[in-house]
């Protein structure tokens, strides 16, 4: 009987330790999708890969047009700086710094030219989504969907 | 003799008929026989029955009734968002409750102040980091 607790005990164990969320925060590459948006109030158009955007950009947003203009992922490995080109002499540049309490650290840094448009360091949930605008960009504003998990 | 004489009395009898003061007698007496039965002046008032003053109450109800009783539907109020605004090159750092929301641990900017808020999306928090850049992209 005894026997038989510890025999189930080490197995319900072993299946929480094999979890694959606990591996994946505790691994040292991250995938980030990255998806870019061009906002603007001229025109009425929703140019948009995928329709859940859609109804995400409406309710963050209060621009009238979006176009999707660029829609890519990158595979982060801790501790290294990860470019990526965007619209309009930006640049992306994003660094998985490691895991912290079941959540990935990541610093996202926009550069235009020698300005650092923003710099921010994000605290990721093992599926999470944020989003990063205000880049002007032609007649309107870059906004940038950073998602981990999908 | 006797058939000139009723000639005569046939041709006296027309004249007194068609006599001036007798058609004239004649004329007014039926006058007055027509304006003994003169119609009363209020003829029309049962024409007006009850079902047609209950039409015309029932119009009136309906036409005034959604302008002056039905309850005007109350303007929705404005949601206010969290949302801490940092300015201009400092830092800040934003704790959130939610275990599914992404965490901003440090924002700046050097070309405008920044925003942070989050809006539920189908049970999932979106976080928005917006920067204000005070310049304009050529």
């Amino acid at each position: 009987m005894i026997r038989n607790f510890f025999n189930y005990s080490l197995l319900f164990l072993m299946a929480i330790g094999f979890q694959p969320n606990a591996q994946a925060v505790a691994s040292d590459t991250l995938r980030v999708h990255i998806t870019v948006f061009k906002a603007s109030m001229s025109g009425t158009d929703f140019d948009l890969d995928n329709d859940a955007y859609r109804d995400q950009l409406i309710q963050l947003f209060s621009y009238s047009s979006y176009h999707q203009i660029q829609k890519l992922f990158v595979d982060l490995k801790k501790s290294a700086r990860i470019p990526v080109d965007l619209m309009g002499d930006y640049k992306l540049l994003l660094n998985f710094q490691g895991n912290d309490q079941n959540r990935h650290m990541i610093e996202a840094l926009i550069r235009s030219k020698d300005k650092n448009y923003v710099t921010t360091v994000l605290a990721v949930p093992e599926q999470g989504a944020v989003f990063l605008g205000g880049p002007p960009y032609e007649d309107g504003v870059l906004i940038l969907a950073l998602e981990t998990g999908y | 003799m006797n058939k000139h004489s009723g000639n005569l009395l046939k041709s006296y009898f027309e004249q007194e008929i068609n006599h001036s003061d007798v058609q004239k007698a004649k004329k007014a007496f039926i006058h007055k026989s027509e304006k003994l039965f003169s119609e009363p002046s209020l003829h029309w008032i049962p024409m007006i029955s009850v079902s047609s003053i209950a039409a015309a109450c029932l119009i009136a109800v309906v036409w005034f009734y959604p302008t002056t009783f039905l309850p005007q539907p109350k303007p929705e109020p404005t949601v206010l968002m969290s949302s801490p605004t940092v300015p201009d090159g400092s830092e800040e750092v934003i704790l959130t409750p939610d275990e599914h929301a992404v965490v901003v641990k440090r924002l700046t900017s050097s070309v405008g102040p920044t925003m942070i808020y989050q809006k539920m999306y189908q049970d999932h928090p979106l976080t928005v980091i917006w920067v204000f850049s005070k310049e304009v992209q050529s």
